[in-house]
């Protein structure tokens, strides 16, 4: 069901990552998604793993239900490993007329998927603990100096928030769609690719008019709760390092050099 | 001397009243508004005429309910309140103020906070508190005082144990309210509700007039209510009815329920003990005219039996 | 013919932190030709409930049989059954998408693989019975009015001819005009096509007019399935779980308890009338 859908959620709760600066969960997880691909060998994955396993304890966040995040991209899970499985010249393992997969084919497939999966599960877990006001507050604040390029750093902040916050309600409005064009005899699962496409419009159009009206609708609410830009605006929760964003710093930076040496091994 | 304190108060109050009469929570003269439509090089196609010639006031700590069926205006002039629309014709102040006067817009819009009908398409943030947060941040009040106003609003309208919940997970009424709390902590005088009920059930729709009841009277807020539902207007101070960007009806709920067929010709309803008080009246029982509650029906036919 | 729901259970999301049951041991028969008010508040099962009709929602254990066939056979055809039972969603407006009114309404019947002429046949027919006009039906239905766009999504599920018809709250948002025009459309459409009707409400005022059948729905079973009549004398109970019995039904128990001996099974403002002028004249 795609209300099943759990990436990009925030999940409440109070725990020791739920607190944390969000500047400090924001490029962690940046430094984070660097060392995966700094990782030379196993070594280096299971570290990562080790990592992310420890931290997720710490958030408290239900470990089913991040591993739910990755069912959204499991289509680009398999594409991934496919891809690397045949594709990899190197010592033959299997051959059956054109298909041939090598032993560099299998390393590099696995090592790939592991990569990805890690790489979804530890950016998720930044959303699942972190609000997207927070988040929202934690880049405007990060992406801060690029005001001075003529960026609209507060407006591209408000916007991800916004988008976050109304991924869930246009999930479930995509489920009613759909469910009520089945029931005028609408047909999403057969046909072709072609027929398939088509199929869609009787989706994308309502959906596509449903959230421009919602846009609408919220963009005067925001109106009229006086928003007028990032300009003279305070914050109810304003960005203070604390302790135990120092620890989080310390931490993160054993990682990367527990992630270096393994590159030796 | 008990006589001549008692002057005093009274004459203090007279003075108030007399301030208050000076200094009205909404007042437009003449109000008319045009929806112009054009075609696609830009002429113009037909204009429509959403509000015609309306006047009104609404004093501070009035309950005002407008009522109108769909299409009849009702929603443009409260989006008139919040200076979200401005007159094309006429004129409309709030708290004393010319909504046409740009520089007062912020000024305006945080005296008359506006709630609208969708809960979910006002609600912008994923957590209640910060939600009603929001409001505060634009106007730039600081961080303590922020925190302040939010526990504040959130208990005002029974809502400070869901601070922490995302508003996803609540029901119709509940995210009204919490849409409620975030005008409230912008320390508005007037809310404008636009129809806040119609996509809540009866539950949902109890409990968000209970709450503005309940600001209107605790807090001193005047509130503007519009809707279609006339269970809801009966504890009005004063109910204006509107047709065809017209008003057309203006009084207490009793005046306006006194008169069924000419609501009916307005295509509005009245409650069901109103009409069935004006049915048995026609055919023949004495009873008065605009019977509004169950209680008041029940006296009114006891009467008869005497 | 007939729709049988056999020990119905239903759990959202199950095995995760959202897990809820939302539909407890329904049994339920629905025969040819009813006219029900399926009544219930948010959340109390209804919407799932009739989901569960057509085959959207499969049940996580128990049958639903239709015209005694089991429709969770793997050789049942479902797309044959939502021909048959047609279901209209809340807010159904928002499912439009085509740039005339008519073309929207034919989606429908072109989906069973009707002839040209047929599909517009049934169009017409359908957008005829729900009162729109020959004037709007090349307009853009984002044109129309609100009250309007429901009744152009209404006659989209009436042109596939379904022999039983469910609507999710179709007066949700109108105003007393708009939703008596609908109910009177309906209440039209049920008397002559002969068809089965069931109208999900929350207001028990919107159905009591028109239904001869009142389900009421609480906490995912149902608490009461009897006439209108039977169904309001249990205004008490109907209150605690948060639903109400029309206002003129505690009106008369409001004069009996003061001594005024008036018929209280009352569930209309006529038969309201009938019942204080039979004692008034009488006294």
């Amino acid at each position: 069901m795609i209300r099943d859908i759990t990436i990009g959620q925030y999940y409440p709760s109070d725990s020791v990552l739920h607190r944390l600066d969000p500047r400090v969960k924001l490029s962690g997880t940046f430094l984070y998604i660097v060392c995966l691909f700094l990782v030379k060998n196993w070594w280096g994955y299971l570290a990562a793993a080790v990592c992310l396993a420890a931290v997720i304890k710490l958030s408290k966040v239900p470990f089913g239900y991040i591993v739910k995040g990755l069912k959204a991209v499991i289509i680009l899970l398999l594409f991934t490993v496919m891809f690397n499985l045949f594709l990899t010249s190197g010592t033959p393992v299997f051959e059956w007329k054109f298909i041939r997969v090598t032993k560099e084919g299998i390393d590099l497939a696995a090592a790939m998927a592991v990569r990805l999966i890690l790489l979804i599960l530890g950016s998720s877990l930044m959303t699942f603990t972190t609000t997207p006001n927070q988040l929202t507050d934690g880049l405007e604040s990060l992406l801060r100096p690029l005001n001075k390029l003529h960026v609209p750093v507060h407006e591209v902040a408000m916007m991800m928030s916004i988008a976050l916050r109304f991924i869930p309600i246009l999930l479930e409005e995509t489920d009613k769609i759909m469910k009520a064009q089945q029931a005028r005899g609408a047909d999403f699962e057969t046909g072709g690719l072609i027929q398939r496409a088509k199929a869609m419009v009787p989706l994308l159009v309502p959906l596509f008019i449903s959230a421009f009206r919602r846009a609408g609708d919220l963009a005067m609410a925001m109106e009229a709760r006086c928003y007028h830009g990032g300009k003279g605006r305070t914050k109810m929760k304003p960005l203070h390092y604390k302790k135990r964003d120092g620890v989080a710093w310390l931490v993160l930076a054993m990682f990367l050099a527990v992630v270096v040496v393994t590159r030796k091994l | 001397m008990y006589c001549k304190s008692d002057f005093r108060v009274l004459g203090r109050k007279k003075q108030f009243a007399g301030k208050d009469t000076i200094e009205k929570m909404v007042r437009s003269e003449n109000l008319i508004f045009e929806y112009i439509r054009r075609d696609e090089e830009g002429n113009v196609e037909s204009i429509t005429k959403a509000l015609d010639d309306v006047s009104i006031t609404i004093s501070k700590g009035d309950f005002v309910a407008i009522l109108g069926h769909n299409g009849s205006g009702k929603s443009t002039l409260a989006k008139h309140m919040n200076a979200l629309l401005v007159p094309t014709e006429g004129t409309l102040f709030v708290d004393g103020m010319d909504t046409k006067d740009e520089e007062k817009i912020w000024e305006i819009r945080q005296a008359a906070g506006m709630v609208f009908q969708n809960p979910d398409n006002q609600i912008i943030a994923t957590v209640v508190e910060e939600d009603v947060g929001f409001g505060p941040e634009n106007l730039g009040v600081p961080t303590k005082e922020i925190w302040e106003r939010v526990e504040k609003s959130l208990r005002a309208v029974g809502m400070y144990e869901y601070r922490k919940h995302s508003p996803n997970k609540l029901s119709g009424g509940q995210k009204q309210r919490v849409a409620i709390a975030g005008i409230m902590a912008m320390k508005p005088q007037c809310i404008v509700l636009d129809e806040p009920t119609a996509m809540l059930d009866p539950n949902g729709r109890k409990e968000v007039v209970r709450t503005v009841r309940e600001l209107n009277q605790k807090e001193g807020v005047t509130v503007l209510l519009i809707t279609h539902y006339m269970e809801e207007v009966i504890y009005a101070d004063k109910v204006i009815v509107m047709d065809d960007g017209k008003i057309v009806m203006q009084g207490t709920p009793r005046e306006i329920f006194a008169q069924v067929e000419k609501l009916k010709s307005y295509r509005m309803d009245v409650p069901q003990v109103t009409e069935l008080a004006y049915k048995l009246k026609q055919a023949g029982m004495p009873l008065p005219d605009g019977i509004l509650s169950i209680e008041e029906f029940v006296e009114a036919v006891q009467a008869c039996a005497k | 013919m007939s729709i049988i729901l056999d020990k119905i259970n239903y759990i959202y999301s199950p095995n995760t932190a959202y897990e809820k049951q939302a539909l407890k041991n329904i049994s339920l028969v629905i025969e040819d030709g009813e006219f029900i008010g399926l009544i219930g508040h948010t959340g109390s099962g209804k919407s799932t409930l009739i989901q569960h009709f057509n085959g959207l929602v499969k049940a996580t254990s128990g049958g639903v049989y239709y015209n005694g066939a089991d429709i969770y056979d793997t050789d049942y055809n479902l797309k044959e059954l939502r021909k048959k039972v047609g279901l209209v969603f809340q807010y159904p407006e928002y499912q439009l998408f085509e740039t005339t009114v008519l073309k929207d309404v034919q989606f429908g019947p072109k989906n069973l693989g009707l002839t040209a002429l047929e599909v517009d046949l049934r169009s017409y027919e359908a957008l005829k019975q729900v009162g729109i006009g020959d004037d709007l039906i090349d307009a853009s239905p984002f044109e129309l009015s609100g009250g309007q766009k429901r009744r152009v999504a209404i006659a989209g599920v009436l042109a596939m001819k379904p022999e039983v018809l469910v609507l999710d709250e179709p007066t949700a948002g109108l105003d007393p005009k708009g939703r008596d025009e609908i109910l009177g459309q309906i209440a039209k459409i049920h008397e002559e096509r002969k068809i089965t009707v069931v109208l999900v409400s929350h207001s028990m005022e919107d159905v009591a007019d028109y239904v001869e059948r009142i389900i009421v729905m609480d906490g995912g079973s149902i608490a009461y399935d009897d006439t209108p009549r039977n169904v309001f004398s249990h205004y008490k109970e109907l209150e605690e779980i948060g639903l109400a019995a029309p206002q003129v039904t505690y009106a008369m128990h409001a004069l009996r308890d003061k001594g005024i001996p008036v018929d209280v099974n009352v569930t209309t403002i006529e038969e309201a009338k009938e019942a204080v002028l039979a004692w008034y004249r009488k006294d």
